[in-house]
């Protein structure tokens, strides 16, 4: 669909591109490199050398370059070659360049858009979704699955799953633990959110947490967990439509601004994580938590 | 003088060649026909290894054979620091598990090398589909000891469970996999290629040092 | 005893394939590797394939249907320490390579490696220069000696066949024989358009070349078994020793092939950028697109 080429997707984590590194993200189809150099700021180039086609994702970044690993071409930020190894004493031509689509980072994730322009659309992109509370700043990345099947059948099923409960009173946060045995679960009457009713292992206390999914934009869903009296608990789950078959989920939960606190979230999070890929992985197992609704 | 059986693009025997560099160990190399003369399977070599596989490690009268094997020794014999093979009950036990991954799980991406490069008669999509399976669970596991600190296989130090679960990971590429959605996998590649003593092998890729002086164009 | 053939199935057989690809010899098998009771079960150009070797040790190529049944029979030479055969009618026998018939070189055949590219990719990476440092860091280059200086790639009249002369090149270690850096002096020769073989100075012998040799047997358009051969003057190292060292080299350049898009050989000079340093490869795309080479180019 052209009109997605012209949205912005995620592609990874931030701390999933260190600096002095670049790999291959595939979006929508499209083969693209990803690098991150000394100055800080994500890349995301058309994974092929002008030279000789080599796919620059297996580059080396030196410095704030881009060093293609067939013939040592240097590109910089911007997609310029600025150095050719085999003549040392000339200048590339400005024709030699690597053509780049649309990066920026934000909401622990990296964005990528492959066409229309580029920056100035971030911001408005997202405005609508901010103003919805749900990609505030400082969320902090927990983890990437990958998982066959299309973004759109993906999400269709999130917006609409019963999860596992995510929520500080039941200090599974705290532990990094997931041990809760789930009591009923439901529709609520005007089908806006779902309801779980559970009990942590080894104690009688009941709690009831209601789910309040929703679809951001075509690839974004926002799961808001609200627990009795706490605070609302919220996860962003953002879908990289990779092909038509493949499509990587990135998890991105709500900062508490505290390291110690934080961490614990992303472990939590991260287990929370395998356990949605596997049950994505066996749609017909019988229901220990996640379920779509149907 | 310590005395290796070698296929240079083994990634098995390359374990080997790894760790003898990181110790700093001297030893002798000799190159075993692999293929395509499969000197491996012959009864001269089989004498040394019933199984024919490589590599082999001869050492005075000690001869052994497996990876794995190999580099408990090297290490309980060699290694000075004793963090390489930790004794303590836990981390042996870690590293063993690990050890156990490498010469099991893993070696399924070191069959579909085998058959990509050298035309081995297997079932690659098979293989291929368990090398991605064992990679997401290496991946999660490394991802998860990076939220408690330790940035290695089994614990906060390297030991020969990384030394041994590096190469066919590393080498994956020669396989049809690729390591696009293994994050912390190729966090963890990197640790390793940046060790003291690291020397690579055909079909790795080394990240760059930044030692070696440019002249830049102006 | 070739089988009578339907016409229309010669005509199908053919049809596909453009005469510059089609009219070439290709290697098979090595000698050694094809013996009585081991066949070669394989594919040329995307048709299936099948060699033999009779007890008397006479070979016999037939070209196969799909389910396998024998078609029609194959020319086959044996040469050099290979099996060629060809799927057309080539206007020239099987080039010579002279330096086989000198007293001195060893022969070491490098066993068959397969890499996912097309064989204009594989020739074209064989003729370069300027990936040494990059690709064989520390054994046929290392930065900062990356100049490639000028040299000259021309279509020889006589022979119909590409040379590129006048290469040079600082090697730290050019080949398992050398003790240590080296300026070394380079020539190729591209006989045909998917074979290629390089002569280089020898550090086993003073004013001599050692011969490497590349013959890309294309399975389909981007699949390729590699043969290929070292013809060298070496003393000091193994059989073995050698021969790994070239499969070695062999890998390192394979992770590169396998990553180059698209695999097939752009022929369009728009295409890609070449530098001067690409003289070669410039000539060679040239030169394929002249003949009307369509198999494994885009």
């Amino acid at each position: 669909m052209s009109e997605t080429r012209e949205d912005w997707h995620a592609v990874s984590g931030m701390s999933d591109l260190a600096e002095g590194c670049a790999r291959a993200v595939t979006l929508l189809g499209e083969d693209i490199a990803i690098w991150r150099g000394e100055n800080g700021s994500a890349q995301a180039w058309r994974n092929q050398c002008p030279h000789r086609g080599m796919r620059l994702s297996f580059g080396q970044v030196r410095g704030d370059r881009l060093s293609c690993r067939y013939h040592g071409w240097q590109y910089d930020e911007a997609g310029q070659c600025k150095f050719m190894p085999a003549h040392r004493n000339m200048i590339p031509p400005a024709t030699v360049c690597v053509p780049s689509y649309g990066c920026r980072e934000a909401n622990g994730l990296i964005w990528v858009k492959l066409e229309g322009d580029g920056d100035a659309s971030f911001d408005a992109a997202f405005d609508d979704v901010t103003a919805a509370g749900g990609l505030e700043t400082g969320m902090l990345f927990c983890k990437t699955i990958f998982v066959d099947g299309s973004h759109e059948a993906l999400a269709d099923l999130l917006v609409a799953a019963c999860f596992p409960p995510f929520a500080r009173a039941s200090q599974t946060l705290q532990d990094g633990g997931f041990e809760c045995d789930i009591l009923d679960h439901g529709r609520s009457p005007d089908e806006s959110h779902v309801v779980v009713a559970w009990k942590r292992h080894g104690s009688d206390r009941t709690f009831s947490t209601s789910y309040h999914g929703q679809r951001q934009n075509r690839s974004i869903i926002r799961v808001v967990a609200k627990t009795e009296d706490d605070s609302p608990e919220t996860l962003v789950i953002a879908l990289q439509a990779m092909t038509d078959k493949r499509t990587g989920l990135h998890l991105v939960a709500s900062s508490s601004g505290e390291a110690e606190s934080d961490g614990r979230k992303r472990l939590y999070f991260g287990h929370w994580a395998q356990r949605l890929r596997w049950f994505l992985e066996n749609p017909d197992a019988p229901f220990d938590g996640f379920r779509p609704w149907t | 003088m310590i005395r290796l059986y070698d296929y240079i693009l083994s990634g098995s025997c390359y374990k080997v060649r790894l760790f003898l560099s990181i110790l700093g160990q001297d030893y002798e190399t000799v190159p075993v026909g692999f293929y395509p003369a499969k000197e491996h399977k012959k009864p001269e070599f089989l004498k040394l290894n019933p199984l024919g596989q490589l590599p082999v490690l001869q050492d005075g009268n000690l001869v052994l054979r497996d990876a794995q094997a190999i580099l408990v020794y090297l290490a309980s014999k060699y290694d000075q620091s004793g963090l390489w093979y930790p004794d303590e009950a836990a981390a042996r036990g870690r590293v063993s598990m690990w050890l156990s991954f490498a010469g099991g799980e893993l070696m399924t991406a070191s069959a579909a090398r085998l058959h990509d490069v050298l035309n081995y008669p297997f079932d690659v999509a098979s293989l291929r589909k368990s090398a991605r399976k064992a990679f997401v669970i290496l991946d999660d596991h490394l991802a998860e000891q990076e939220l408690l600190d330790w940035d290695w296989i089994a614990g906060p130090g390297p030991t020969i469970a990384d030394i041994a679960c590096f190469p066919y990971v590393a080498l994956s590429n020669d396989g049809g996999i690729a390591r696009d959605e293994y994050p912390a996998i190729e966090r963890w590649l990197r640790r390793v290629m940046t060790l003291p003593g690291f020397i690579d092998m055909p079909g790795m890729l080394m990240p760059w040092r930044g030692e070696s002086p440019e002249e830049q164009a102006v | 005893m070739s089988q009578k053939i339907p016409k229309e199935e010669t005509q199908h057989m053919s049809k596909e394939l453009d005469p510059a690809s089609r009219d070439q010899w290709y290697v098979i098998e090595s000698s050694e590797d094809l013996r009585t009771n081991k066949p070669r079960r394989t594919r040329l150009l995307g048709r299936p394939i099948l060699g033999e070797r009779s007890t008397s040790g006479t070979v016999t190529i037939r070209e196969q249907s799909e389910d396998g049944k024998l078609l029609r029979e194959l020319p086959a030479v044996e040469r050099y320490g290979y099996v060629w055969t060809t799927l057309g009618s080539p206007e020239k026998p099987l080039f010579d390579m002279p330096e086989f018939e000198e007293d001195g070189r060893r022969l070491v055949i490098c066993g068959v490696l397969t890499v996912r590219t097309s064989p204009g990719r594989i020739v074209e990476n064989f003729l370069d220069l300027s990936h040494f440092p990059f690709v064989h860091t520390d054994i046929l280059g290392a930065e900062p000696m990356t100049e490639v200086t000028p040299y000259k790639a021309k279509l020889d009249e006589s022979s119909g066949e590409l040379w590129v002369t006048d290469c040079g090149f600082y090697q730290p270690q050019a080949m398992a024989a050398s003790s240590g850096a080296a300026e070394v002096d380079y020539r190729y020769r591209v006989p045909q358009p998917y074979s290629a073989v390089l002569y280089k100075s020898s550090p086993g012998k003073a004013d001599a070349f050692d011969l490497i040799g590349i013959f890309p047997q294309p399975l389909e358009e981007t699949v390729c078994d590699v043969h290929c051969f070292m013809l060298v003057y070496d003393d000091v190292s193994s059989h073995e020793g050698m021969l790994q060292w070239q499969q070695g080299i062999f890998l390192q350049d394979r992770i590169i092939l396998e990553n180059q898009r698209p695999a097939r050989l752009p022929l369009n000079p728009r295409a890609e950028l070449p530098s001067r340093a690409d003289t070669s490869a410039i000539q060679y795309r040239r030169w394929l697109k002249n003949l009307g080479v369509q198999y494994g180019v885009a």
